[in-house]
């Protein structure tokens, strides 16, 4: 075996031995529990008539390079859960959200409809403390459903605490986008 | 923006929208007024304000005698001087002021056979002190009060310092149970929640002494186990369609959960802790052969054109948010009308209708002749619900129906067998609303459109905010029309209303809510939907 050869093979296998802990350590970065900012939140909203509060991220690793982002609302009954499964750099990954208002929107006229299957590609960041998730859903609306394409940017600051999400989607014109900021719970 | 056409006008020197002859008008009513509101503190202003207000439920008891004019600005009901110049004007009420306390005792002593002393340490002693005072002819006295009272001569009926010393709030009203409900009127109940803390507002508590009624602050909460079954008792006590008065603890329970108790029992839901005066409006009656007329658009033949209709209902009925703030006029706004003060206080809506404009419409709620929600009352409860609805509906010249029900607080949704009864049982509306926030149920029959909400203002949005909101609603609803029911907290006024609808194009058309439901009905864009199956969405303990 030439030298040549060995030096290529050999970062492959480095990476194949060593990339995926590498990502997992990434997804671990993002691990934890979040608590909403509102105050430091822009163009969102918190609390719905409805009586849900926006509260919390559960990010929760999942080996190699797979999460689960638990969106948690507070409702007047008792949490209420919106799981999204993220694949960084993977295929497209599918979750099932429960039906109910969204939050991503800061407006109710839009909610999820039974078993809506969500579908969802991540790609990492070139820093490694982001990612980019792209979703695929139905709402409800009035008229019937629309097809929503929504892109959150996932930004870790500097020194882990505060994780920033940035929103748009395909169904708004925005000055703005909607910026929701997490503080991690210790 | 939208015009409105066909509205009635009354003689110049009577109330716009009634039919009266003046010759018919009552005689003079001469009437005391006091001034009344400061920081609502147990250890502030609670104690002359809970006396005053507890005096005025017993010296009304015979005629409208006592009237208290609240704060213009930082309460929630800011019309009762408006609405005493109204009666002044039209029904020929004439006030003398009373400034002090003392002042009001001596002139009113005869209705008073002695006082109530509560325990300022204890909240619930406040409210079972109403109870006391109601049955007791008393009026409520905090310890301080004492000297002053009896200075003035009068006697001490009870004494509520230390008495429930060791007990819960279950054990107190459990006590006033025993003690006082067989000497209580049961035609109506009275929750004196609201803020709590340091803070009570018992304007309501007027009504309550004078028609000597049962005070109690309970939870409605399931989870609080002695005080959900005490009130469910209380409850279970009642019959069908009587009426609770006051409103549920922000402290303790929830709107949600205080009217869904309420409707399992069929119970008629009257806010707020917060309404003066009850006691003396019920004394204003209507002239004799006068009728209500509402406003209502010619919707013989409606233009339908390609646009975002958008017609706007203000939240939470007439008495509180922005009636008497800028703007009001300027658009067609619908307000949600109180229809039980037909029987109970006619007066303030004749003041109502009698201030509105071409542009202001009435829209009768709140899903049934009261607040109630029709998931959580018994089924066979359902159409006289509706029907006492639809006739007050008819005595008001209503034909606009609202109704919001959160008894499941994840979904404001109703099954088609309930949308059903509504078009069946209130057959005198040209139209439906349903929800608070937005919902999903929509129907049409026989041109009637049953519509929920597609936006709600909260009090926090920002302009350029529901702007974009409104803008996104018309790209996921891209057909035309396309008929967006605006709900608006009342804590916006008009004005505001209307500058968040300048920043949007031609395509927003603003509308009267009947010529909406007109053209709803005529081109039903909106999809067909109701409550799924029930399908409960799996929550998590807290």
């Amino acid at each position: 075996m030439s030298l040549n050869l060995f030096c290529p093979l050999s970062l492959v296998v480095a990476f194949m031995l060593f990339g995926n802990s590498f990502l997992y350590a990434q997804s671990q970065g993002f691990a934890g529990t979040w608590r909403f900012d509102e105050s430091s939140s822009r163009n969102v909203a918190a609390a719905f008539e409805s009586g849900d509060v926006r509260c919390e991220l559960h990010i929760i690793p999942e080996g190699s390079n797979r999460m689960v982002i638990e969106d948690l609302a507070d409702t007047y009954v008792g949490w209420r859960k919106t799981e999204l499964n993220v694949d960084l750099n993977g295929p497209e990954s599918t979750s099932v959200w429960p039906k109910g208002d969204l939050p991503s929107f800061s407006f109710e006229a839009v909610a999820i409809g039974r078993d809506q299957v969500v579908k969802t590609k991540a790609v990492e960041g070139k820093d490694r403390s982001a990612f980019d998730l792209t979703s695929y859903f139905k709402v409800l609306v009035s008229q019937g459903t629309y097809n929503i394409v929504l892109r959150s940017h996932y930004q870790l600051s500097a020194n882990g605490d505060t994780l920033t999400v940035t929103e748009t989607r395909n169904s708004r014109e925005y000055n703005e986008p909607a910026v929701y900021v997490f503080q991690r719970v210790k | 923006m939208g015009k409105r056409a066909g509205s009635r006008r009354g003689r110049n020197t009577l109330p716009r929208n009634s039919s009266v002859a003046e010759t018919d008008r009552p005689k003079p009513i001469h009437c005391w007024a006091m001034k009344i509101g400061g920081d609502w503190k147990i250890n502030g202003d609670l104690p002359d304000e809970a006396l005053v207000i507890s005096l005025q439920g017993l010296v009304n008891r015979s005629g409208p005698q006592l009237y208290l004019l609240y704060p213009t600005k930082g309460y929630d009901y800011t019309n009762t001087e408006a609405i005493m110049a109204f009666y002044h004007k039209y029904h020929g009420v004439d006030h003398k002021t009373i400034k002090t306390i003392p002042e009001a005792l001596v002139k009113f002593r005869k209705y008073i056979r002695g006082y109530i002393v509560y325990d300022p340490k204890l909240r619930d002693s406040i409210v079972l002190s109403f109870t006391a005072a109601g049955i007791m002819d008393g009026v409520v006295v905090a310890p301080e009060q004492i000297p002053m009272m009896d200075s003035l001569g009068f006697k001490m009926l009870v004494d509520f310092r230390g008495k429930f010393e060791g007990m819960d709030t279950t054990q107190i009203y459990q006590w006033a149970y025993n003690h006082y409900w067989n000497r209580c009127s049961h035609k109506a109940l009275v929750y004196l929640g609201g803020a709590e803390g340091d803070i009570m507002q018992p304007a309501i508590a007027d009504l309550g002494v004078a028609d000597r009624l049962f005070f109690y602050d309970l939870s409605t909460e399931p989870e609080a186990g002695t005080q959900y079954k005490l009130v469910s008792m209380l409850y279970g006590k009642m019959r069908p369609f009587s009426f609770l008065f006051g409103w549920h603890s922000y402290m303790k329970d929830t709107e949600d959960s205080y009217v869904t108790l309420a409707s399992h029992y069929a119970l008629r839901v009257e806010g707020l802790n917060t309404l003066p005066n009850m006691s003396f409006h019920r004394w204003i009656k209507l002239p004799p052969g006068y009728k209500f007329h509402a406003n209502h658009s010619d919707l013989k033949n409606p233009k339908l054109e390609k646009k975002i209709y958008v017609s706007f209902i203000q939240s939470d009925g007439l008495g509180l948010g922005a009636w008497l703030r800028p703007g009001r006029g300027k658009i067609p706004y619908a307000w949600e009308v109180n229809m039980y003060w037909y029987h109970y206080a006619p007066g303030i809506l004749e003041f109502y209708y009698h201030q509105a404009s071409p542009n202001d419409f009435f829209i009768g709620s709140l899903s049934g002749p009261s607040y109630m929600y029709p998931k959580a009352m018994p089924p066979k409860y359902l159409p006289t619900a509706l029907k006492m609805a639809s006739k007050l509906m008819k005595d008001l010249d209503l034909n606009m129906f609202e109704i919001y029900d959160a008894s499941d607080s994840l979904n404001r949704d109703l099954p088609k067998s309930i949308v059903d009864d509504y078009f069946k049982y209130i057959p005198n509306a040209i139209g439906f609303v349903n929800g608070y926030g937005p919902a999903h149920t929509f129907a049409v029959k026989d041109g009637l459109p049953f519509i929920s909400f597609d936006y709600y203002l909260p009090p926090t949005r920002k302009v350029d905010e529901v702007v974009g909101d409104l803008k996104e609603l018309a790209t996921l609803n891209p057909k035309r029309p396309y008929f967006l029911c605006f709900h608006v907290r009342e804590y916006t006024d008009v004005k505001g209303v209307i500058d968040i609808m300048r920043h949007l194009g031609p395509e927003f058309k603003i509308v009267p809510l009947d010529v909406f439901m007109k053209l709803a009905g005529m081109d039903p864009t909106f999809k067909t939907r109701y409550e799924s199956t029930k399908q409960p969405v799996q929550l998590f303990s807290r």
